[in-house]
């Protein structure tokens, strides 16, 4: 009798394990906070809702905001945005920013993992970086708070470093320049935020 | 007209600024005298700053910026004219950043109400000849970031 029962807890325990890991493995991030009302493919998104491959999410007042929690640690706060997941697994991610703000935060990644980001204007690839992107249809800001963050517009391509902007306008030349204390003390208050 | 908005917005901006970090790439410096006689005020006995960004010539107000912004070359990131009062200078400031944080208290509160036009409002103001980068509203503060314009190239200051 006693056996059997033992057998039986053992089984359970494997299924819940098992259980638990697929789920773990299969969303690759999921909403972890949310201020104000974001939409996924035009569906209502709540804490907890997973993040797919193909998902638009859109944000529609300025000033509310949508956190993401990717299930390897990197996070992001999408402020008045909208985004499009292009790619999105374990290993590669590419989201696409039609307007508004991403403060992000890349923990390090593996020989082939990439974590990629496109606007209208040019495309970022981060690595073991804080920076936040701002989209405005017309030009895009980058501000690096931590690592690095390599810039592609057109032919030209940059590499900013802690502390740095760039400012991608047509017609301007791609270059990284040094930001303000204020703009760097902003950025790593809300980065700092993030959970 | 324009002059009279501007002149007023300042007035009332002085109290409700949080933070204006300027990365500056150079100024160039005006006696007051000579600032009032190029505004057509010649001899002007009581010449005074009324705040940091404009100047009475016999009574009559004059914005800084909109000083400087005609006096310095239009090939120079000029970002805002202010007073010095100690050595009775106006100085207009290149700049290559700009960073402004406001205050949205009721005084101030119609920056506020769309955060890329009251930051469009202040760069007249405090960013004149650059570009606005990025903006947000935090905590009842407006910031406004302003970057060097559009294919200047401004190492040589």
């Amino acid at each position: 009798m006693n056996t059997k029962l033992s057998l039986f807890f053992l089984m359970i325990f494997i299924v819940s394990i098992e259980t638990s890991f697929a789920q773990g493995f299969m969303a690759v991030a999921n909403v972890s906070n949310l201020k104000g009302s974001a939409f996924g493919n035009r569906e209502a998104l709540k804490v907890g809702t997973e993040i797919t491959e193909g998902m638009e999410i859109y944000i529609p007042k300025k000033m509310e905001s949508l956190d993401i929690k990717f299930q390897n640690g990197h996070l992001f706060r999408l402020i008045g945005a909208q985004v499009k997941v292009i790619k999105l697994n374990p290993k590669n991610a590419v989201f696409e920013i039609t307007k508004g703000k991403i403060y992000s935060s890349i923990k390090p990644l593996s020989q082939n993992e990439t974590f990629d980001f496109k606007t209208k204007l040019a495309s970022f690839s981060a690595n073991a970086s804080q920076f936040l992107i701002d989209e405005d249809k017309k030009q895009t800001y980058l501000y690096v708070s931590e690592g690095s963050v390599l810039v592609k517009a057109g032919k030209n391509s940059v590499k900013a470093v802690k502390d740095e902007d760039v400012l991608i306008a047509p017609g301007r030349d791609l270059k990284a320049s040094l930001a303000t204390k204020a703009m760097s003390a902003q950025t790593k208050e809300i980065i700092n935020q993030l959970k | 007209m324009t002059f009279l908005i501007n002149l007023f917005l300042i007035i009332n901006l002085n109290a409700a600024v949080i933070k204006n970090e300027v990365t500056s790439v150079g100024t160039t410096e005006f006696d007051f005298k000579e600032v009032c006689e190029e505004l057509g005020v010649k001899d002007a006995v009581i010449i005074t700053p009324v705040n940091g960004h404009s100047i009475e010539c016999l009574n009559k107000k004059f914005s800084l910026t909109e000083f400087c912004h005609k006096k310095i070359p239009a090939d120079k990131p000029f970002a805002r004219g202010y007073a010095n009062k100690e050595s009775r200078k106006v100085v207009c400031e290149m700049a290559s950043k700009v960073m402004f944080s406001l205050s949205c208290d009721k005084d101030h509160i119609k920056f506020c109400k769309d955060a890329k036009i009251g930051c469009e409002k202040l760069k007249k103001i405090f960013a004149y000849r650059l570009d606005l980068a990025h903006y947000s509203m935090l905590e009842k503060t407006l910031n406004c970031y302003f970057s060097n314009p559009i294919g200047d190239n401004f190492d040589e200051y």
